[in-house]
């Protein structure tokens, strides 16, 4: 190109946009993007040379001219990066579909682990009884007469040590055949404190065998120790564990018993859960399941742990943990909680 | 026991429109609990009880109707007969001794003659089987169907066979010996009781009578006995000799000496009827210190605030007097009276004076008299209230919350909980090649076990997880990953179990086993992360070794001086003891050490504010020294500077010379206060290099 004084022509600019336009519809690739911009943006492209003519017009010329090439320039500058994220995104769209993956394969990593469901019930039932205000205690699983049997008012020759054959060390020590000789330990330590709300928790031990006995299971246990403590807390406390372990609708039904070491004495009824009452399989059509022993501490027993009888009052419960869970979660052999088959403990996860 | 409708609504009136259903519901309301209502061999309606061990007084039909009378109010009546006895005086006949009235506080006889042994008539047959006692004779039958109405056991002995026609109770001689009516000879001792004639035991008291003196085909006379032993004394001998009966189940309850003269009058009267016997006069009756009723000073108050209710003296009184119980409402004495445990209100009279019926006799205390109201006026009209003390804390204590954790972490982990038996078998210890003399072998024994493989109280976790590795690769669940959390039980080592209780120690274990294809670093990685999660710090791996593990792949965990855990792949022999053809790698931690450098609550470290420097090292040490010394030797030459020394990669092989291997660390250097410079780096470097070479003769690998 020879150099001479250019004069502005609007039609050579338009004749430039036009070509633009038109390759730029032509743009379907990358490299078509980047041949446009060198076409037009280069050193030596179209737009470039018309700017570069700009300087040789006459100042009232360049003002105008400038504003209209600068804005070409802007224009076609747009188009390419528009284009540009298009075209990435169709590229980034393909490369997508190319690394596609069967998500039915399994996942990586450690299976969960699973909780026993004893120790799953027996966490529900502590966690309830610690939000009433009670402390969990435990105690030796190998115990001697005295605790075990003595000081809860069960004498040698008492007809209840029938009802609870139990496996012996020495005649005089033996395996706890449930879990109130804690009671006693807890009293002890903390006569003549009041109020004491305590739970015992723990293994215990009979000598019986069968679909719905092992001769290692679970027992809660509570005891209150408060002044002037009743049979109608006693109920209220049980009514309240009862609807937080089994539903809000639970009711509870008491029925006169005996235990050495209450008086009176109280079989606790829960209304069944799954039938709410109704009758069915679980509750045997009676509506009711037996879950609980429960009584006012027998003042024999208050003396044992240290109290005056005269001027507490106590109130005591347990419960059968394997009892619960069997109920809980619908099995039907009490053997299937002792013989720790994977399969069968991988439902608790 | 089992009741018959119909034999039940003789002796008391159950109100219309009170149908089987809701009777079963309201006895077992006032505490005598129907287990079912079935139907007897000819179609009538039974009720099967389950009475509690404090009421023999309701091991009767007379017992249940007292209770349903004063359920309904309604009233019982005692079954009618006609006795008619006569001639000789009974006295004359026989003579009756009792060596210890402790033992035996009333002995009663009749004398019945001209019995014609027989089958009884169907009535009687029908009522006892109804009942669940199998006919026999007549007279037999008379016997049990006294028993089963009125509670009182009796005994008919063939007259003519008792020597010097004389009855002596006394406690059996040594070595004294007995076959009773089952055909069995039993050798006796002075501990049991028994019915003698002049000459030898024939009957063991209460519990079953003799061979020599039963009534037979033959028989035309009978002495009739119906007597009150001592509760305490019955139930020993029957233990002892290992013999239950219907009567021994009652009389080791406690019988109400009062039901004596009844019940023979009762049997007599039916013997005469069916069996044609004409009954002597009077009674033989040995009876030297009658009962006087027990009373019981009651305070209304100290009941209401048993229950929880506010009844009025006179309201307690009318419950109790439809037991029986004779009641006198005694005017306020002193206004308050003494302590009474609760703010019962007190209407009226503050105490009563309650006299305990003769067959009543588990009622001794107020809080008896309370239950008698609390059952009587129904359990479910005492009002649920939340207790109204002062608020306490509630908590599940340290090590609860320390089990509860590990439980989270295991189950995190991927571990399935496991729940196993305390006892064990004795052998398992030789199966596990535990050495004689072995701590681990210091087990407590039970005495009396339900099977041999349960003698042994467990003093390791790890039975119990070989069980159910078995089980579960029997059934071919081939690998896993198992913990349990649980006690062992220890005897402590040179004491004889007779030293008491003290002998015996418990401890908490946590016991980890990896079955299938497992290697200790899979175990390790487990219980290092077990440990971390339970906040322990410093815990260090060390070789270790154990009879049971891998000689070369067992280690101890320990922190501090203290051993927290063993663990390692078990030993071949172990596994072909237990024919078990997948591996093993099992762990013990024991909780008691860990629980006191367990953290619950960590305390933040500040995070480092300027940059670390990273260094990589390969070392080339003997084959032999473990990486953990290599690591303790970079930490001690690098000092303060040297953040963490990890392992990254190790080799052996040919391109390393002989008996060597290569060690591959990432150091990261860092300064709280400063970033580090190369030439600050570069002397704990050397350091290191030196310590390196100095210790293990090791260098660096270029
Ligand atoms: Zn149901």
């Amino acid at each position: 190109m020879t150099e001479q004084v250019s004069t502005y022509i609007p039609e050579q600019v338009s004749e430039v946009e036009a070509l633009a336009k038109s390759a730029f519809d032509q743009v379907k690739t990358p490299e078509d993007l980047q041949s446009f911009r060198i076409e037009f943006l280069g050193k030596k492209g179209m737009i470039t040379y018309l700017l570069k003519g700009l300087g040789q017009l006459p100042p009232e010329a360049r003002r105008e001219a400038g504003i209209r090439i600068n804005l070409l320039r802007q224009e076609v500058e747009d188009l390419i990066t528009l284009k540009e994220s298009s075209l990435g995104r169709e590229a980034e769209a393909r490369r997508l579909e190319a690394e596609v993956i069967d998500v039915t394969l399994p996942g990586k990593g450690t299976p969960l682990g699973s909780r026993h469901p004893v120790n799953l019930v027996i966490l529900e039932i502590k966690k309830i009884f610690v939000s009433l205000g009670f402390e969990v205690w435990e105690g030796p699983e190998i115990e001697t007469d005295y605790y075990n049997f003595e000081a809860l008012n069960i004498g040698r020759d008492h007809p209840a040590r029938d009802t609870q054959d139990s496996f012996y060390i020495t005649p005089d020590i033996l395996l706890r055949t449930h879990t109130s000789p804690v009671q006693i330990r807890c009293m002890e330590i903390k006569a003549p404190e009041v109020p004491l709300r305590m739970v015992a928790v723990g293994k215990t031990y009979r000598r019986d065998n069968d679909a719905t006995h092992s001769p290692m299971f679970h027992q809660v246990e509570g005891l209150v120790v408060d002044r002037g403590t009743s049979l109608a807390e006693l109920k209220g406390t049980l009514l309240a564990f009862a609807r937080r372990m089994f539903g809000s609708e639970t009711r509870i039904r008491l029925r006169p018993s005996h235990f050495p070491f209450t008086e009176p004495s109280a079989e606790v009824d829960v209304s069944c859960p799954i039938c709410g009452g109704g009758g069915c399989g679980v509750c045997k059509q009676s509506g009711w399941l037996e879950i609980l022993g429960a009584g006012m501490v027998h003042p024999n027993v208050l003396r044992a742990g240290g109290y005056d009888p005269e001027a507490v009052n106590g109130f005591a419960f347990g419960m059968g943990v394997e009892r619960i869970a069997m109920q809980r979660y619908a099995i039907d052999n009490m053997r299937l909680l002792f013989e720790n088959d994977l399969r069968f403990l991988g439902q608790f996860r | 026991m089992l009741v018959p409708l119909k034999w039940l609504k003789e002796l008391v009136k159950i109100p219309s429109g009170v149908e089987v259903d809701r009777l079963r519901e309201d006895l077992t309301g006032i505490g005598l609990a129907v287990e079912a209502v079935e139907s007897s061999p000819d179609g009538e309606q039974v009720l099967c009880f389950e009475i509690t061990t404090n009421r023999p007084d309701c091991l009767s039909v007379l017992g249940i109707a007292r209770e349903a009378a004063a359920l309904y109010r309604t009233g019982y009546r005692r079954p009618a007969f006609r006795l008619a006895e006569g001639g000789q005086p009974a006295s004359d006949l026989a003579v009756a001794a009792v060596t210890d009235a402790a033992l035996c506080p009333r002995y009663g006889a009749r004398v019945v003659e001209g019995i014609r042994i027989g089958p009884s008539p169907d009535w009687l047959c029908a009522r006892l089987e109804a009942a669940g006692v199998r006919p026999i004779n007549n007279v037999v039958d008379a016997t049990n169907y006294v028993m089963l109405e009125l509670g009182q056991p009796l005994h008919a002995f063939d007259f003519d066979t008792l020597a010097g026609r004389r009855i002596i109770v006394r406690p059996a001689w040594e070595e004294e010996t007995l076959v009773t009516l089952d055909g069995v000879e039993r050798l006796l001792d002075p501990s049991i009781l028994v019915i003698a004639d002049a000459e030898r035991a024939v009957a063991l008291a209460g519990i079953m009578g003799g061979l020599d003196t039963e009534v037979t085909a033959s028989t035309t006379n009978i002495l009739l006995e119906a007597a009150n032993f001592d509760a305490a004394c019955i139930r020993r001998g029957s233990r002892t000799l290992a013999l239950r009966t219907e009567a021994s189940l009652r009389f080791e309850k406690g019988l109400d000496p009062e039901q004596v003269p009844g019940a023979l009058d009762r049997a007599a009267a039916i013997l005469e009827e069916i069996a044609g016997g004409r009954t002597a006069t009077g009674i033989v009756d040995v009876y030297p210190d009658p009962r006087e009723p027990d009373r019981i000073d009651t305070r209304v108050s100290r009941v209401n605030g048993l229950l929880g209710t506010a009844l009025a003296g006179e309201e307690m009184a009318q419950l109790l007097a439809r037991l029986d119980f004779g009641v006198e409402i005694l005017a306020e004495v002193d206004g308050t009276g003494p302590g009474n445990g609760g703010a019962g209100p007190s209407n009226g009279a503050d105490r009563l004076l309650v006299s305990v019926p003769s067959f009543r006799r588990d009622v001794t205390l107020e809080a008896d008299v309370a239950e008698e109201v609390a059952r009587l006026h129904g359990y479910d009209r005492i009002e649920s209230k939340l207790p109204s003390g002062l608020l306490t804390q509630g908590g599940l204590g340290r090590w609860l919350e320390l089990e509860e954790r590990i439980r989270s972490v295991l189950e995190g982990l991927g571990l399935q909980e496991t729940l196993s038996y305390s006892f064990t078998a004795p052998d398992v210890y030789d199966r596990l090649e535990i050495p004689p003399d072995h701590p681990l072998r210091s087990f407590v024994t039970v005495a009396n076990p339900l099977a041999e493989e349960q003698r042994a109280m467990r003093t390791t976790l790890l039975p119990g997880l070989m069980n159910v590795i078995m089980h579960n690769v029997d059934r071919r669940v081939n690998t896993g990953r198992i913990f349990e959390i649980a006690r062992t039980y220890h005897l402590k080592q040179g004491e004889p179990p007779q030293r008491g209780i003290e002998a015996v120690s418990e401890r908490r274990n946590v016991g980890v086993a990896c079955f299938g294809d497992p290697n200790f670093f899979e175990l390790k990685g487990l219980i290092s992360n077990l440990l971390a999660g339970l906040g322990v710090e410093g815990v260090e791996f060390l070789p270790a070794r154990a009879e049971f593990m891998h000689p070369g792949r067992c280690a101890e965990a320990r922190t501090g001086g203290h051993k927290l855990a063993v663990l390692g792949e078990l030993h071949p022999k172990v596994l072909r003891n237990y024919d078990l053809k997948v591996g093993v790698a099992a762990a013990e931690v024991y909780l008691d050490a860990v629980f006191p450098v367990a953290v619950q609550v960590r305390r933040y470290r500040p995070l480092p504010k300027f940059p670390p420097v990273v260094r990589d090292l390969a070392l080339i040490v003997p084959r032999e020294i473990p990486a953990a010394a290599v690591t303790s030797a970079i930490r001690e030459a690098g000092g303060e500077l040297v953040s963490e020394a990890a392992l990254f990669d190790v080799y052996e092989g040919t391109q390393l010379p002989p008996g060597t291997k290569s060690l591959a660390f990432t150091i990261t250097y860092q300064a709280p206060d400063r970033t580090l410079t190369e030439a600050e780096v570069r002397e704990p470097q050397e350091r290191i290099l030196k310590m390196i070479g100095d210790r293990f003769g090791g260098r660096l690998r270029t």
